[in-house]
């Protein structure tokens, strides 16, 4: 039996129209490239870090108690650094898949870009999640109690309830952080991992 | 419409005169019309980003061959499904099309869905008549594991296709 020639016969005849009639249907391709999602995901999460640095600083302004200027302090430095990381991760991601790699190489290099975006955004909702809910909370008892913060830390229901909702808000951010990015990402890295460790094993497996 | 520019018109016409690679590969791969399409479209826009950077180091067909396994390799999100397995009926517009291919090649595309995702492109590979050394290239395998997964791989295409 000839594979070749009946694979040959496969696709013999013309595509109807052809794959781009024109130019403006080139122009019109869009890219749903995981990769491409990644970058654009960037690029929006630090115009939201900028948004929301912005906005701490207005808070600060307006509410100059030492407790929450200290608290927003914290956010906006570990903001500045996610800020920049982002920048930098977005800089260092490849802008189009590469024909010039092996599949191999190709496939490291994007599930390498995705996990380490995914383990950036991450860590920073450990740290940035836990001091923001703790200075909301502190502006929101100052805005709805129209008390001062010293004030409202006399009572110890305050403190300990700030703690609670702290440790309870950090924990179910993280957990849908993480949710959400297994719905997005995790059965196209997982299929990459599983192509990846298959390749690995056959390369270092010498078949006689 | 704003003209073409000669980049765009040669761009057009390479893809005009190779599209069957594109196609090939796609139905390799994609059961269901939408996520062929998605894949067409996504071939079609990293070959557009990425032709200014072909050098012609190797022919055309070649760097696309390639450029459409590492797009396939990392852009789709689901497992590859065959129609068998999904209990969908052996429904394939694209192989109907072709008015001149036989039910045997109706069907060994559909056995080469069944093989798994990297001995697809393996075997497809080398039924285009790409040489084990070019294969193991683009793949990132030795020579010689090409050499003995592809001679499997036939084996294995031959008994399904007899049986």
């Amino acid at each position: 039996m000839d594979l070749d020639k009946i694979w040959g016969e496969l696709g013999k005849e013309p595509v109807e129209g052809g794959l781009i009639k024109g130019q403006q249907q080139l122009k019109d391709v869009k890219s749903l490239h995981p990769l491409i999602e990644v970058r654009n995901n960037l690029r929006i999460t630090n115009i939201w870090g900028i948004v929301i640095s912005i906005g701490y600083i207005v808070l600060m302004i307006f509410y100059p108690y030492w407790q929450v200027i200290l608290g927003f302090s914290i956010v906006l430095t570990f903001n500045i650094v996610f800020i920049f990381q982002g920048i930098r991760l977005r800089k260092q991601l490849p802008l189009s898949v590469d024909a010039g790699h092996s599949m191999l190489h190709e496939m490291k290099v994007h599930h390498a870009a995705v996990t380490q975006w995914i383990e950036n955004q991450m860590y920073a909702a450990r740290f940035v999640f836990p001091v923001a809910a703790a200075s909301g909370f502190m502006m929101g008892g100052i805005w709805g109690s129209g008390k001062c913060l010293g004030q409202l830390f006399t009572k110890p229901i305050f403190p300990i309830s700030m703690i609670i909702s702290a440790v309870l808000f950090s924990f179910a951010g993280i957990w849908l952080a993480r949710k959400m990015f297994g719905i997005s990402y995790q059965k196209f890295l997982d299929r990459l991992k599983v192509n990846i460790d298959q390749l690995e094993s056959q390369r270092s497996t010498e078949i006689t | 419409m704003a003209k073409e520019s000669p980049q765009e018109k040669e761009f057009l016409q390479l893809v005009k005169q190779h599209e069957r690679i594109i196609y090939k590969l796609v139905n390799v791969y994609a059961v269901d019309e939408e996520e062929k399409q998605d894949l067409i479209q996504e071939i079609l826009y990293q070959a557009w980003k990425g032709y200014a950077g072909f050098e012609g180091r190797s022919a055309f067909s070649t760097w696309l061959y390639r450029l459409s396994l590492n797009t396939i390799f990392t852009f789709r999100r689901k497992e590859s499904r065959n129609a068998t397995n999904s209990g969908e009926a052996v429904s394939e517009p694209w192989v109907d099309e072709q008015a001149n291919s036989s039910l045997e090649a109706k069907m060994l595309l559909k056995a080469i869905r069944e093989l798994p995702e990297l001995d697809r492109a393996l075997i497809s590979l080398h039924l285009d008549g790409y040489v084990h050394a070019e294969i193991a290239e683009v793949v990132g395998l030795t020579e010689t594991n090409v050499r003995v997964r592809v001679h499997r791989i036939k084996k294995h295409l031959i008994t399904t296709l007899n049986g």
